[in-house]
């Protein structure tokens, strides 16, 4: 049953070497984490900018969304380098937005670089922290080892599957690779409590007791996720949930398969010395 | 146990209270009234010390009633205008040519922002409330001290230029060793390029005569009344209208007698003195004034200082004019910063597009609930699970919003729509925990109570992780703000959900199910 992690594990590294020969990064970040400004209208117009933005800045790349309600376009969100002042009237003009439809974000390059780094610290040192926290309950090397394993292959993949995505990462995503942490390692507590607790009944039925906890939790989290990417509309939000949503399906066949595979062996490993 | 129920329900019966939801109300607030303007003269104001729900809103212009922002935008407030709020009346009469020369104003804005009339008492943050942000840092890294006057000097300078609604952070970050200095401008309104002209000059203002400095701007006392100052001649040259402006002020004794002394070494030439007197705006040359020959070693305080703006007519010649004086005195009267400012953050968000989101978040999280509850009635077959949970996780998010009702450190920005989907992501989580292991069948040796206990020992290992996560952030974090607020509003909403609402969610379920149990 090994093999359906082990093969989702491998299409995301595929994925994220590719990436990283496209682009230099195993990320693409938005404009919000590499600097430059963001633009985002509410307008009806089918207008596409981006020929008109190449006459103008032949230099810059622009990166244009669709901010959708429901299935409908209501309006836009564009991301680039150029330099601000121009690129919004460039936008006010062509759209004919008002004030009132128009947010303007822009961060220089410098101080998003330094944001991003120490984001990605935080969630390292998370990571670090969650680990410690799961060995002291353990106290036992494998077990929590095998819970660290999973939650490091938990974001791995979702990383993966956001690179198959057009999604650039933007701050709000960052912090939901932050959630990831705390929301996986849940079902995989929830497992190695039920699998090393319950002594006095059979393996499988542990098993299939912390399982069936365990899939409820997940499902509904599931189902509330896909629901809120179908019906929200903000950016932001869309890509928190995303990003949740893939860290969560990995986390499903990395607990109940890959966590439940290694801790049967071990368990078994252990029965047998006794 | 029993009492664990009654304080969430007394928690959350506050929290309503408090909070108020008033989703039906409509209008605007006044967010700022600026100085200077029709609306200023006709009496308006901010009243930005009162909370949210109890603020005064306008209700109709023109006749127009006013129930949204954008209709406030599109009405006519250039000609003479009634301006209805639900206490008062107001009467605008828009400036005449002369007022505007007078009072520095910029033509036809009446001088009212406005936001969106609070539904409750909820402090929202810029990205839902709208407004602008700006991110300052200071060429050089200052001392504590030198930092603090930045921020205040800052402050009242945005104050004396008559923006109100503003707030101005200073913040160290640390991040690995390396420290950088912020400076956080949060504007109510939505001018932060006002803001940035005005926040970006150093202001030091120096007066020289054949390079020597007579004095500075600590010298000079900005006289306050605006009805001396003003444009005193506009003319024409190769295409463009230049106009002049010139405003009184009052120089220190001891710089007036240094004026004195350097007038004193002059040649006269004709009417005036051989050398101009210079003026210096951060090193750069703003005006030169021929001084007249009867100062030739007069000690006077009373001086005037000049300068010019142009433009392509007349108009536009006359407004650029004003508004340069209107910064100069500004400068001059708030003092120059200890170090030059520059931009690296910017952002501006419409209030429109908060509002729109807020409705939004409530159809995400009605259908999200509808969804889950289904699911979970499907599971266990009894509504007696599903209501309660329900209950529950409503209630963790009522007692976090009342949080942001009461206390300036929690506030909900997107930040915080984070930490709200952890929050009930996690509670309906756990709750499923605490229901499966109660009514599991394999366990009949335990009490009631020792499967509670298990359920919630499986809870606070979950709880711990992710405070403990949230710690790291909070260490190593460091970052503009956003992610140490994301981090305290998760760590407070999880403490509420897993102190308070899930052992009341295991009371309730338990007086609910025991003959399940049996």
């Amino acid at each position: 049953m090994l093999f359906i992690p082990i093969f989702l594990l491998l299409i995301s590294l595929g994925a994220q070497f590719y990436q990283y020969q496209t682009t230099g990064e195993i990320i693409e970040r938005s404009i919000t984490l590499k600097g430059g400004t963001v633009v985002t209208i509410q307008t009806d117009s089918p207008l596409d900018l981006e020929p008109i933005f190449l006459e103008q800045f032949p230099e810059n790349e622009l990166v244009v969304r669709d901010l959708l309600d429901r299935g409908r376009t209501v309006g836009y969100t564009f991301e680039s380098d150029a330099p601000q002042d121009e690129f919004v009237a460039l936008i006010v003009e062509q759209y004919s937005v008002s004030q009132e439809d128009l947010s303007v974000q822009s961060i220089q390059p410098s101080l998003s670089e330094r944001f991003f780094l120490q984001i990605l610290t935080a969630l390292l040192a998370a990571f670090v922290f969650m680990s410690i926290i799961v060995y002291i309950t353990y106290r036992s090397l494998v077990p929590a080892g095998i819970i660290i394993l999973a939650v490091i292959t938990d974001i791995v993949i979702a990383v993966g599957l956001f690179d198959l995505t057009s999604q650039r990462l933007g701050v709000g995503g960052l912090a939901a690779f932050l959630m990831i942490i705390g929301y996986s390692v849940d079902t995989n507590i929830l497992l190695t409590n039920k699998m090393l607790k319950l002594g006095e009944i059979p393996l499988y039925d542990r098993f299939t007791q912390a399982a069936r906890t365990g899939l409820m939790m997940s499902g509904t989290t599931v189902i509330a996720l896909s629901l809120g990417l179908f019906f929200t509309n903000s950016e932001i939000i869309f890509q928190i949930m995303l990003v949740l949503l893939f860290g969560l399906l990995a986390d499903i066949i990395n607990t109940w398969i890959t966590n439940a595979g290694l801790l049967r062996w071990y368990l078994e490993k252990k029965g047998e010395k006794k | 146990m029993k009492w664990r129920v009654w304080l969430l329900l007394v928690l959350v019966i506050i929290s309503l209270v408090v909070i108020q939801f008033q989703p039906w109300r409509d209008g605007v607030i006044i967010q700022e009234v600026v100085q200077n303007t029709p609306a200023q003269v006709a009496g308006m104001s901010a009243d930005t010390d009162r909370f949210p729900t109890l603020r005064e809103r306008i209700v109709e212009v023109n006749g127009e009633p006013i129930k949204t922002v954008r209709d406030f935008y599109r009405a006519n407030l250039s000609g003479d205008s009634i301006i209805i709020t639900q206490q008062q009346r107001f009467l605008l009469w828009p400036f005449s040519q002369e007022q505007v020369y007078y009072l520095e104003n910029d033509g036809d804005d009446a001088g009212i922002r406005v936001s969106f009339a609070p539904t409750s008492n909820i402090r929202f943050g810029l990205d839902i409330q709208g407004g602008s942000r700006l991110v300052l840092e200071p060429v050089r890294i200052l001392d504590a001290e030198e930092f603090s006057t930045l921020r205040d000097s800052i402050e009242r300078r945005l104050n004396v230029y008559g923006l109100s609604d503003i707030t101005v952070r200073q913040v160290t970050d640390s991040f690995l060793g390396d420290v950088s200095q912020f400076i956080v401008i949060e504007i109510a309104g939505q001018s932060p390029d006002e803001v940035e002209q005005l926040v970006t000059q150093q202001g030091r203002f120096e007066a020289k005569i054949l390079n020597q400095t007579i004095f500075t701007g600590s010298d000079i006392t900005v006289i306050t009344s605006s009805q001396q100052g003003g444009i005193t001649q506009c003319s024409q040259a190769n295409g463009e209208f230049v106009c002049r402006y010139n405003f009184p002020i009052q120089l220190s004794l001891q710089a007036a007698r240094a004026q004195a002394d350097a007038t004193r070494e002059l040649d006269v030439v004709g009417d005036s003195l051989s050398a101009p007197i210079q003026l210096f705006l951060d090193d750069v040359l703003v005006d030169e004034l021929s001084i007249s020959a009867d100062l030739q070693g007069r000690v006077t305080q009373s001086i005037s200082i000049s300068g010019s703006g142009v433009g392509p007519g007349r108009v536009s010649a006359q407004e650029n004019a004003l508004s340069r004086m209107r910064e100069i005195q500004t400068l001059l009267r708030s003092g120059d910063l200890p170090a030059r400012l520059e931009v690296v953050r910017k952002d501006t968000i419409s209030p429109l597009l908060g509002q729109e989101f807020i409705a939004n978040a409530f159809l995400v999280a009605l259908v999200a609930a509808i969804a889950v509850s289904t699911f979970v009635y499907i599971r266990y077959r009894t509504f007696k699970v599903v209501i309660p949970m329900l209950l529950t996780a409503f209630a963790e998010v009522i007692l976090l919003l009342f949080l942001a009702s009461i206390t300036p450190f929690v506030n909900i920005d997107l930040a915080a729509i984070g930490s709200i989907i952890i929050m009930l992501g996690t509670g309906v989580d756990h709750q499923i925990i605490i229901t499966d292991e109660l009514l599991s069948k394999n366990r009949g040796h335990l009490s009631w109570r020792g499967r509670l206990k298990k359920a919630l020992n499986l809870i606070f290992t979950s709880y711990a992780t992710t405070v403990f996560a949230m710690i790291a952030i909070l260490i190593f974090g460091g970052g503009i703000g956003i992610l140490n607020a994301f981090a305290i509003t998760t760590i407070v909403g999880l403490s509420i959900g897993v102190f308070i609402a899930r052992p009341a969610y295991a009371v309730i379920i338990e007086s609910l199910l025991k003959k399940h149990y049996k």
